[in-house]
């Protein structure tokens, strides 16, 4: 549930207050992507992960309704679904009814509401998202012959007497793409969400990301041109410091991630972007900004020896940088309103987790058991920031399933491969092996069902030619696996 | 607890023996704020540990792979989190990633571990040592430290009242030594058809306990 698709009348929002990822959908009609700030503000709301139990569930749900109001008005209208198209379609249901209030897509109140779409808002809304598709150059897209097939189809289901797009969900995808066309058939997939949220899908979503007019950014040209990180960190420091300043006249933010782009002597140049993990205070680490030189310093030894290497050699010299920019790209608002109204949590200081994970070049991943018997999808990251799998229920203690899960976890090993590789059928060494468990797959998931062979698994412990433990398993076709270790 | 036995001994060289990280005998160096010790909950497994690990101190480890020893680290990693502690888990082992089903059955709370992928950890996770946030670090086969790092990890963990436990995929010598870890540790599986039945664990340095058959960790 990572959208949201919003309507306010007043000329003082800004949706940057809550993510740096938002586009003007229509006037007075802003459609925000909430991934890259999720864990942020999810841990704002005092919870953790965005697969979260019942309870939280409601914490977030009311902080995130107590946000949007104070930046928006009472009355705002705002849906949230995991599709920005449903989000949208909820919302059109919502201002074609004169409702206000927030609302969640996964509730009852919020799939009824898509539920009851008319084909009048659906197509009004598809024209809209076809706008904007020939405005951002969508490949072998005409917008006229998108409306003549709209407007057949329109006529097709006022002929077949089809209430809403509700009545027609079964209709496969197919289908509407050999009669109405590719597009009509994406706009298909999104309704009956037939691949759930899957980001394959949502690529082709027309997003148009609102650019500030005026950008933060600071110019160096440097008067000496420079090679090495020890002499650019010096020069470096300084130019952060002078976008703290630029970001201080816009109010407090918090920065997600930086441009810098590099122009060496011989006039190419390279863009290096830098990159938290979490929302970044920028301005409160100066004058060392410590956080920012780490993570510049991490990009510039990444991207710098592929930009050597691809060097004419013209001699070392020519690839010293002669100037740069530095731009903030994203970033997030925080008025004096928000905070003032969650001052206890935003000004008890950053969480010193998030701080650390910030100055480093990898993450620290947190994980989460889930109620699920296959091995692979036993777990998922804990406020992983990213959509996946909505169906994935995490394991509750009280769930009657538990103590099964758990006697399954405590026979399986410490470490696996992140896909089972496959061994040659091991020597039969009766002494050598033990039974643990037999599993089967997911047959319900499509492409599964298919191959009925490979669905089932029998896992055993057993030794290796190196002695070691291992956690095999023999799928329903006799192929063997190699699964794991017991280390 | 700790059992201490502490000599006397004129309080001015025991500040030096503390600066220098010398500990006299079986004597722990008193310092002004309670030491933490890192306990198993399996009694004698901690009384071969002379009461748990030391905070402020690295232990090294040897645990080749497929002998299932890891188990011994997470009895402690499982007190850790239930203390609601802090501990980072720096994973270096080719191609295999944590299970944390496996690990929260075993009784460690996921809530209170973080996992890093590091085969270089000093070099990339310089930070994490710079801040007292985690009370238990287990780096899991590092690739060749180098004397600096070490150097670097023991300053570090003292400093930050951290422990750090370095577990090798080999088992350790006596001949090669190694200044920085207090305590030095091999663990072999007993080995008893597939499963095993437990390991013994021998110390290289560090205590003067006799080596240990520890059985299978109960869970």
């Amino acid at each position: 549930m990572f959208y949201l698709a919003l309507s306010s009348d007043r000329p003082d929002f800004n949706p940057e207050s809550l993510t740096p990822r938002f586009m003007l959908w229509q006037p007075a009609i802003w459609l925000l992507d909430l991934r890259p700030v999720w864990p942020y503000w999810c841990h704002q709301a005092g919870i953790s992960g965005h697969k979260i139990q019942t309870n939280d569930q409601e914490s977030l749900h009311a902080f995130l309704r107590q946000a949007i109001s104070l930046l928006a008005g009472e009355g705002v209208r705002a849906v949230m679904d995991a599709s920005p198209w449903r989000a949208l379609m909820g919302l059109e249901v919502m201002r074609e009814r004169g409702l206000d209030g927030f609302v969640f897509g996964h509730n009852p109140i919020g799939r009824n509401l898509v539920n009851e779409a008319s084909w009048d808002i659906w197509f009004r809304l598809a024209d809209e998202v076809a706008s904007h598709w020939f405005g951002c150059g969508r490949e072998r897209f005409n917008l006229q012959g998108f409306r003549r097939q709209a407007h057949q189809m329109e006529q097709g289901m006022e002929r077949l007497g089809i209430r809403n797009p509700a009545a027609l969900v079964e209709m496969p995808a197919l289908a509407i793409r050999r009669r109405y066309g590719a597009a009509l058939h994406d706009l298909w997939l999104w309704t009956a969400n037939l691949h759930g949220d899957d980001e394959s899908n949502l690529s082709i979503f027309p997003w148009v990301l609102w650019r500030q007019q005026e950008s933060i950014q600071v110019k160096r040209h440097l008067d000496t041109p420079l090679l090495e990180w020890e002499h650019i960190e010096t020069v470096l420091r300084d130019d952060v410091d002078r976008l703290c300043a630029q970001l201080d006249k816009q109010g407090v933010g918090r920065v997600l991630s930086l441009e810098w782009r590099v122009v060496f002597l011989d006039l190419s140049c390279l863009v290096i972007p830098i990159r938290f993990r979490h929302p970044h205070d920028l301005p409160a680490e100066s004058p060392h900004h410590r956080t920012a030189l780490l993570q510049a310093c991490y990009a510039f030894e990444d991207a710098i020896p592929a930009a050597m290497g691809a060097a004419v050699d013209l001699g070392l010299y020519e690839k010293a940088i002669g100037s740069w920019e530095l731009l903030v790209t994203e970033k997030i608002i925080l008025p004096p309103i928000l905070r003032d109204l969650f001052g206890s949590i935003m000004d008890s200081g950053e969480d010193r987790l998030q701080e650390l994970e910030n100055r480093l070049p990898v993450p620290l991943n947190a994980y989460e058991v889930t109620s699920n018997w296959i091995p692979e999808d036993g777990y998922c990251l804990r406020n992983p920031g990213n959509s996946s799998d909505t169906t994935t229920e995490l394991m509750r203690t009280d769930d009657v399933r538990h103590p099964s899960l758990q006697a399954l976890g405590r026979r399986r090993p410490l470490f696996v491969y992140p896909k089972p590789r496959v061994c040659p059928q091991p020597a039969n060494h009766s002494r050598a092996w033990t039974f643990c468990e037999r599993i089967m797959d997911k047959w319900w998931r499509s492409g599964i069902a298919s191959s009925q062979g490979s669905m089932q698994r029998d896992y055993y412990m057993m030794r290796d030619e190196d002695e070691r433990a291992v956690w095999v398993f023999k799928d329903g076709s006799g192929k063997w696996y190699v699964h794991g270790m017991y280390n | 607890m700790v059992q201490e036995s502490t000599p006397k001994i004129p309080q001015y060289i025991a500040d030096i023996m503390a600066q220098h990280g010398v500990r006299a005998g079986t004597a722990v160096v008193q310092k002004t704020s309670d030491p933490t010790r890192f306990f198993s909950g399996n009694s004698a497994l901690d009384e071969f540990l002379e009461g748990g690990l030391a905070s402020g101190a690295v232990s090294e480890w040897g645990m080749p792979a497929g002998q299932g020893a890891r188990e011994i680290v997470l009895s402690i990693v499982g007190r850790v989190t239930a203390a609601e502690m802090l501990v980072l888990w720096v994973n270096g082992q080719d191609g295999l990633e944590v299970y944390p089903p496996a690990w929260s059955a075993r009784g460690v709370d996921l809530r209170f571990i973080r996992f890093a992928t590091a085969k270089k950890p000093i070099e990339l996770l310089k930070p994490v040592f710079l801040e007292p946030l985690f009370r238990l670090v287990v780096l899991d086969s590092p690739k060749n430290l180098s004397g600096e790092e070490w150097a670097f990890m023991a300053r570090q963990a003292r400093a930050m009242e951290v422990h750090v436990m370095v577990l090798q995929n080999f088992f350790l010598s006596g001949r090669r030594g190694n200044i920085w870890a207090r305590l030095r540790v091999n663990c072999r599986q007993r080995s008893n058809g597939v499963r095993g039945d437990g390991w013994q664990l021998e110390a290289v340095r560090g205590t003067a306990r006799q080596p240990l058959d520890l059985r299978a960790i109960a869970m």
